[in-house]
């Protein structure tokens, strides 16, 4: 497995690809965090008044995972194109070791913007996690980047045309807006509120928030994170077992 | 006898109907050469695919090693090596970091890795472009490139598809020497429509069509079971009288005769040399269009034309 981490690791160590991976969150915390503060000093949640930034931190790190999808869809549909797949499976190796490998590959881009998103937002609110939540922190990390990137591999076995690819992409893109990773559900709008709720970056950064700046584990929101991913790993194993014979 | 590969009436059906082969009955000894010949389509990636346990078949029996390929996929594996016909190293890697990846891929350590990749480069002439972005290689290197994988994992059954695909008839050249040197004490399966290629690296050949056998063989015994021995060619000074030259010949012999034209070249299969004489001096009329003739050995073209009816 570790000559498939290694694989994708590869790109993302040239400078254009880690100058990228790392801009994102300054963009996103350093920026856009900062400017959005001065408007939105403290935010409302959960009955506790909230720094912004604080907020918006578990709202960027699990958007993170989310891009993971756009990756893993795009490399796993260029080894099927250029017939690398064809040395993955006669060369003894399993599809899901293979897939396996990218997923730890992304994860570790996960955690590296994670590390600049939560340095940054120390230096400018102090905010800090102690190593405990740090742990938790990565794991849950995990699971979100393993998620998505199953939502990837799924599209990749079932999207082969670059017209459907961009619908695609134009459709989901947008998702982590009609999410709570960058603002609370408006429940005087009820029609937005349900596109919140129907949007599982919602579940996820709440879950985060909920153990992280609240302190205590939502049931709730952990059984609804449990239960997708139960069910998109079916759906992926189907597709697998389906689309690839290994 | 125990093959290293074997088919039996094997048929492969991709959903929802397209039938890719039916009833494909072949078998490769050690360390035979066989080349996979046929037309876009015919089935030739099918049955490598079937071979590398990429696919597997929906009726029949494969057997390769000995093993059955819906059993003993692993096993199979790992004595197996093959080259895809698309370029299917990473297009941004460096050449060798691309490669590398590849052989590690196969098991081998990092360490024999780089030099198992020097090695395969210098083979294949690319050594001083290890450094070089695949995509930044011409479409000969990157063939040739290619090729390094089936030097670098080195197993007993190399599957080698369209392998000179692309390439200039000089690099074509050049790559099947290469081949013929390299791979010597090992079964290669090479699948491709090019004749040429196919008597240049065959031992056997085995002409697919639709998916089915229509000859399989040592080229130059299916060559004179299926056909007589000799093909007279006769050059014209210009296109415009093919036709009608091709029409008298019909009239001189039997229907089943192969008569096909290209350019300004007619060809015609026959018998003997008395047959030629024969059908030359019923041109006579034409004598001021013919630029030439002369009797040829009977070709794998030909047999491939008469074997596809085209």
């Amino acid at each position: 497995m570790l000559v498939f981490v290694e694989r994708d690791l590869y790109l993302s160590k040239s400078p254009p690809v880690l100058l990228a991976h790392i801009l994102s969150p300054i963009i996103w915390v350093g920026v856009f965090g900062v400017i959005f503060s001065l408007h939105l000093e403290t935010i409302l949640y959960c009955n506790r008044y909230i720094p912004y930034l604080v907020f918006l931190v578990f709202g960027v790190v699990t958007v993170s995972t989310f891009y993971t999808y756009s990756s893993i869809f795009a490399t796993v549909r260029l080894d099927f194109v250029t017939r690398f797949m064809y040395l993955v499976i006669s060369s003894g190796n399993s599809f899901y070791v293979y897939f396996m490998g990218k997923i730890i590959a992304q994860y570790i881009m996960v955690l590296l913007q994670s590390l600049i998103i939560f340095a940054i937002v120390y230096m400018l609110s102090g905010f800090y996690l102690t190593l405990l939540l740090a742990i938790i922190l990565c794991a849950l990390l995990f699971i979100y980047t393993i998620f998505w990137s199953f939502i990837g591999v799924i599209l990749s076995l079932y999207v082969r045309s670059h017209y459907y690819r961009d619908l695609i992409f134009t459709l989901l893109n947008p998702m982590p807006l009609i999410s709570t990773a960058y603002y609370t559900i408006p429940q005087n709008q009820p029609l937005l509120a349900t596109l919140l709720y129907a949007n599982p970056i919602t579940y996820q950064a709440d879950l985060l928030r909920s153990i992280i700046l609240l302190g205590y584990i939502d049931i709730k929101l952990v059984a609804i994170n449990v239960i997708l991913l139960i069910v998109i790993s079916l759906i992926t194993i189907i597709t697998i077992q389906r689309k690839i014979y290994y | 006898m125990s093959y290293v590969v074997s088919f039996e009436n094997v048929y492969k059906i991709y959903p929802p109907n397209t039938i890719a082969l039916r009833g494909l009955s072949f078998s490769v000894k050690k360390n035979d050469w066989l080349v996979i010949l046929g037309p876009n389509g015919a089935g030739k990636t099918t049955t490598l695919k079937i071979i590398s346990t990429i696919t597997r078949p929906s009726k029949g029996k494969v057997k390769v090693f000995g093993h059955d390929v819906s059993k003993d996929r692993d096993v199979i594996r790992s004595k197996l090596c093959i080259v895809p016909q698309e370029i299917c190293l990473d297009p941004w890697f460096p050449l060798e970091k691309s490669l590398e990846f590849i052989a590690r891929m196969h098991g081998i350590n990092k360490k024999e890795a780089k030099k198992l990749v020097k090695s395969a480069l210098k083979k294949v002439g690319l050594l001083g472009h290890e450094r070089k972005l695949v995509e930044a290689l011409s479409t000969g290197m990157m063939r040739r490139a290619q090729l390094a994988i089936a030097f670098i994992v080195d197993r007993p059954l190399i599957l080698l598809d369209e392998p000179t695909l692309g390439v200039d008839i000089i690099g074509k050249f050049e790559i099947w020497e290469l081949l013929r040197n390299e791979l010597k004490n090992r079964t290669v399966l090479i699948a491709t429509n090019d004749l040429i290629e196919a008597e240049k690296l065959g031992q056997k050949v085995l002409l697919i069509n639709n998916g089915e056998s229509i000859a399989f063989g040592n080229v130059n015994d299916i060559v004179r079971q299926q056909v007589g021995e000799l093909t007279l060619r006769i050059s014209l000074k210009s296109k415009d009288y093919i036709q009608s030259i091709i029409d008298k010949l019909k009239e001189e012999v039997s229907s089943e005769k192969l008569i096909y034209g290209k350019t300004k070249t007619i060809s015609i299969v026959i018998n003997s040399v008395e047959e030629a004489m024969m059908l030359l001096s019923a041109l006579s009329d034409y004598s001021n269009i013919i630029e030439s003739f002369g009797l040829d050995r009977f070709s794998l073209e030909d047999l491939f034309r008469k074997l596809i009816n085209r």
